[in-house]
């Protein structure tokens, strides 16, 4: 071993340059504030790792970048922890960015001759933000896409140089194919150079200075921290206390409980050190410990310090998960769109400030003002500045994060969006790994012929004006017009025909108690009279099962066959009771109660409800949906939805949508592809 | 334990001397000043307990993150050899028994990562009757290099299959002709489906043969 280790010495300098780098000299000895640089040395090799590895597996372009990460957190073993790691890693990465930035401010770390190194520090903390926003859109969902047009429109407004700015950024005037080829040379080819480059810079000039001795620690110095601590925790309190309602119920014990730890923590700790005063005081006098090498004590706290990021990071992939929402769609409005958390206050800052003021003004002179830092702080009142500059800065971040959070916490209608959010990014991967699989095209399409997507989409749009669906507009959020029309919840299931068969309900604005249909209604007559009212309940029951059997809906495709005689009783007596006004089965005229419910009749009632075949006349506000004729044949508007469209309105509505288990139990339907299902279609045949 | 060693196959030129020199002073230094410094004094069983858990601890953290990227990088290591596909060529009555080879694209679904394919081109094979009730069916991939082998009939060479990479060539039967010089094995003849040829339909499974060996070993 030593002859071969001599060899490789002699001609490469390998045993000086591991002794430069293990034996530094750190005055005062190893300490646990200067682990930060390496835990952030520690993150960046994390995410250079993950990184080219999550490179084998990504596709960048429009129609396979979602696609592509789709199929490696699905379908790949370990994919969602691959990611996963390098997702919450550049998290930890800007945390500890700050930390590191703090402790150098705090240490005076960034005084003379160390000027070039701060800002060397600067550009890292600049690179790994550019790095966070390239590496949000990339997975092309609508989260990415709709955060990065956000981001690239204030590019866009950048004085003088905006438009060129963002044309180059995004390779043309729209996001697309370019944008996702750009953003991902930006961020796995020019950021990460520039990233090594200012590191390499970063740790010669760490070198060449040597650390900044902090100031050494004695029992005044230590009072001064512990009570610095309680006081902002004791603020941190009082602003948590004030703002308590606007707290949603779930977040609620961790943010009582976490800072109340943390404030009791201080409160012992400045407690004790006044009541071992005089004994801490004394050791003040004993002599301190002289420098030590870097290898191995600083080496080990530096080490635990990463492990302790690594179990942060490894807690989060684990319990918190990485996102991936539905994949981009420029014609889906996403009203959950959002940037990371560290943009957050970016962001809150622009519902405030105008563009150009919230996106440039403001941060260009925080940043200026930071950058100028090493020449304020020269003096001890500049440093003082610079400390309380920090402080503000911070404390601004963090209020600002908050006041967007807590919007979003607390806005009805941005709970319902995340939701909505959810729901299509939890369907597409249903749809995704069904039996028609992912086309060419992208996994868009899949979403866009899905009835349980498009469905209560486009319900919320032309339907929930007058009516409503379980009390909501379909997608979750809360009507705002009053309900004018039928709640459309389980339309022409037992439950609603029931209904439909009571004088109550039926003028309750669940059913058509809102619309103008229930003034010299025949129907609620009927209803009240004895004529009805005398018919014994299990009558009226039968009827109200057979009108929806009318329907075939498939969820009530069992209950239906195993009631068949039930059903039968109900359709003699709904022809016996009801063809004075309604069409029943080529008996009596009125408003057609043949197929009532079904996809057939759900399809020309939407169409046109004005038609003879519905309410003909009477008809009081329901648009007619399909196109519109005059009483001469000729158009006179077209369609305002297509029949796609109200299809998927009416599938939804019946509940008729693909779901997985369908196709379970019969494989042999599906696209033969690997081995084995090959082996069980061949089989069937 | 500093490399002041010279037995060493390069001449001692003096900087490498010097250089070699100034590391063991430097090292030997370090020591001392380790021990005299402000720490704890070595553990008297001599083991570097501080030494030891940095390097352990500093080895598990970088593990972590490279074992979860090789296990995902080498992933097609774990997937298996896939069954082929199957793939309809033609009608039965198309083919002439005793006719020539026939070239045919092969065309079926596939999935390829994340895409489902609907009637994808997949590759060439050669169909040819050669009885009432039999077809032969040879993959176009050499079984050489994997170049795409070419069915000629020229001359008095007669018919023949040849490939224009390495100049294999295959008898009409698949097997290896005479002038052939590179390929160690004959063509590689796709499983033609029985029960669909009842049926008069010629279907395969088109699957991949390794290439450059002598045996036939799907892949």
């Amino acid at each position: 071993m030593k002859p071969l280790l001599n060899w490789i010495d002699n001609r490469t300098g390998i045993r000086r340059f591991t002794q430069e780098t293990l034996f530094e000299n750190i005055p005062g000895g190893a300490r646990w504030r200067y682990v930060w640089g390496s835990t952030l040395t520690f993150a960046i090799m994390v995410q250079f790792i993950t990184g080219i590895m999550l490179w084998m597996f990504y596709s960048p372009s429009a129609n396979s970048a979602w696609e592509s990460v789709y199929h490696l957190q699905e379908h790949v073993k370990g994919g969602v922890w691959l990611r996963g790691i390098h997702h919450w890693t550049s998290q930890f990465m800007i945390v500890l960015l700050v930390l590191h930035l703090v402790q150098v401010v705090v240490d005076g770390a960034y005084k003379a001759p160390r000027e070039f190194n701060f800002w060397f520090g600067l550009a890292l903390l600049a690179v790994t933000m550019g790095l966070g926003l390239t590496g949000y859109l990339l997975p092309w969902d609508q989260k990415g896409y709709w955060a990065t047009e956000v981001a690239t429109n204030i590019v866009g407004n950048t004085p003088v140089v905006g438009d060129y700015l963002k044309q180059i950024l995004i390779g043309g005037n729209e996001a697309g194919h370019h944008t996702l080829t750009r953003f991902f040379a930006l961020h796995a080819g020019v950021l990460p150079a520039l990233l090594i480059g200012l590191i390499v810079l970063h740790i010669y000039l760490f070198r060449k200075h040597g650390i900044t001795p902090a100031p050494p620690k004695t029992a005044s110095s230590a009072r001064h921290f512990w009570w610095v601590a309680l006081f902002v925790m004791v603020f941190a309190m009082a602003l948590i206390g004030a703002n308590w309602e606007d707290f949603p119920e779930a977040s609620r014990p961790l943010v009582g409980i976490v800072p109340g730890i943390c404030t009791g923590l201080c409160l012992i700790r400045v407690v004790y050190l006044y009541v071992r005063k005089k004994r801490l005081e004394e050791a003040d006098h004993r002599p301190r410990p002289g420098d030590a090498y870097f290898w191995p004590d600083q080496v080990l706290r530096d080490a635990i310090a990463c492990a302790v990021v690594l179990g942060g990071i490894l807690f989060f992939v684990g319990q918190v998960g990485t996102e991936l929402s539905a994949p981009a769609d420029p014609s889906e409005n996403y009203s959950a769109a959002r940037p990371d958390w560290y943009f957050m206050s970016l962001f809150a800052l622009l519902k405030d400030f105008d563009l150009i003021t919230g996106a440039f003004v403001i941060p260009g002179v925080v940043a200026t003002i930071v950058f100028l830092m090493p020449f304020i702080g020269r003096k001890r009142i500049g440093h003082i500045f610079n400390l309380v500059f920090l402080v503000l800065v911070l404390g601004g971040f963090v209020h600002y994060t908050l006041v967007a959070y807590t919007h979003d916490w607390t806005s009805e209608e941005h709970q319902a969006a995340v939701k909505a959010a959810h729901r299509d990014a939890d369907r597409i991967k249903v749809l995704a790994t069904g039996p028609a699989g992912i086309p060419p095209e992208g996994a868009i399409t899949l979403l866009r012929n899905d009835a349980l997507t498009q469905g209560p989409r486009l319900f919320s749009q032309n339907c929930a004006s007058c009516h409503s669906f379980d009390g909501h507009d379909g997608m979750g959020k809360p009507r705002k017009d009053p309900q004018s029309a039928s709640d459309l919840q389980g339309f022409a299931s037992r439950k609603w025909s029931a209904g439909i068969l009571h004088a109550e309900s039926f003028a309750h604005p669940d059913y058509f108690g809102g619309t103008k249909l229930i003034e010299k209604s025949r129907m609620l007559k009927y209803l009240k009279s004895d004529i009805f009212l005398d018919l014994p309940s299990e009558e009226v029951h039968s009827m109200a099962v057979a009108l929806s059997a009318e329907a075939e809906l498939k969820n009530q495709a069992a209950l239906d066959a195993a009631d068949r005689s039930l059903i039968e009783e109900g359709r003699e007596l709904l022809a016996i009771e009801c063809t004075e006004c309604h069409t029943y089965h080529g008996e009596g005229e009125g408003i057609d109660l043949t197929g009532y419910g079904s996809r057939e009749w759900q399809l020309a009632f939407v169409r046109d409800p004005s038609h003879e075949r519905f309410y003909g006349k009477r008809n009081d506000r329901m648009s007619v949906f399909g196109p519109k004729y005059r009483e001469d044949g000729e158009l006179e508007r077209p369609a305002q939805l297509t029949d796609r469209e109200i299809g998927f309105i009416v599938d939804w509505l019946r509940g008729e949508w693909y779901e997985p288990s369908a196709w379970d139990e019969s494989p042999s339907e599906g696209p033969a592809i690997t081995g084995d299902k090959q082996e069980e279609s061949l089989a069937a045949e | 334990m500093a490399g002041t060693d010279t037995d060493d196959d390069l001449p001692d030129v003096p900087m490498s001397d010097t250089l070699k020199q100034s590391s063991a002073d430097q090292l030997k230094d370090a020591d001392a000043e380790v021990d005299k410094g402000g720490h704890p004094p070595a553990r008297s069983d001599g083991f570097p307990r501080r030494e030891f858990c940095s390097i352990a601890l500093g080895g598990a953290i970088v593990a972590v993150p490279t074992v979860v990227g090789l296990r995902v990088a080498l992933s097609p290591l774990f997937s298996g050899a896939s069954g082929g596909i199957l793939a309809r060529l033609t009608t039965l009555d198309s083919l002439a028994v005793g006719g020539p080879p026939q070239a045919f694209k092969v065309i079926a679904d596939k999935s390829d990562a994340w895409t489902t394919y609907k009637d994808l081109p997949l590759g060439l094979v050669y169909a040819q009757r050669v009885a009432e009730r039999d077809v032969v069916v040879f993959s176009a991939s050499c079984p050489h290099a994997g170049c795409a082998v070419e069915y000629r009939n020229e001359g008095d060479r007669g018919e023949h299959y040849y490939c224009p990479c390495h100049e294999s060539s295959f008898k009409t039967d698949g097997s290896l002709a005479p002038d052939n010089t590179q390929a160690k094995r004959g063509l590689d003849t796709l499983e033609v489906i029985e029960e669909k040829l009842e049926q008069g339909e010629v279907w395969i499974r088109f699957q991949k043969f390794k290439a450059g060996i002598s045996e036939k070993k799907a892949v």
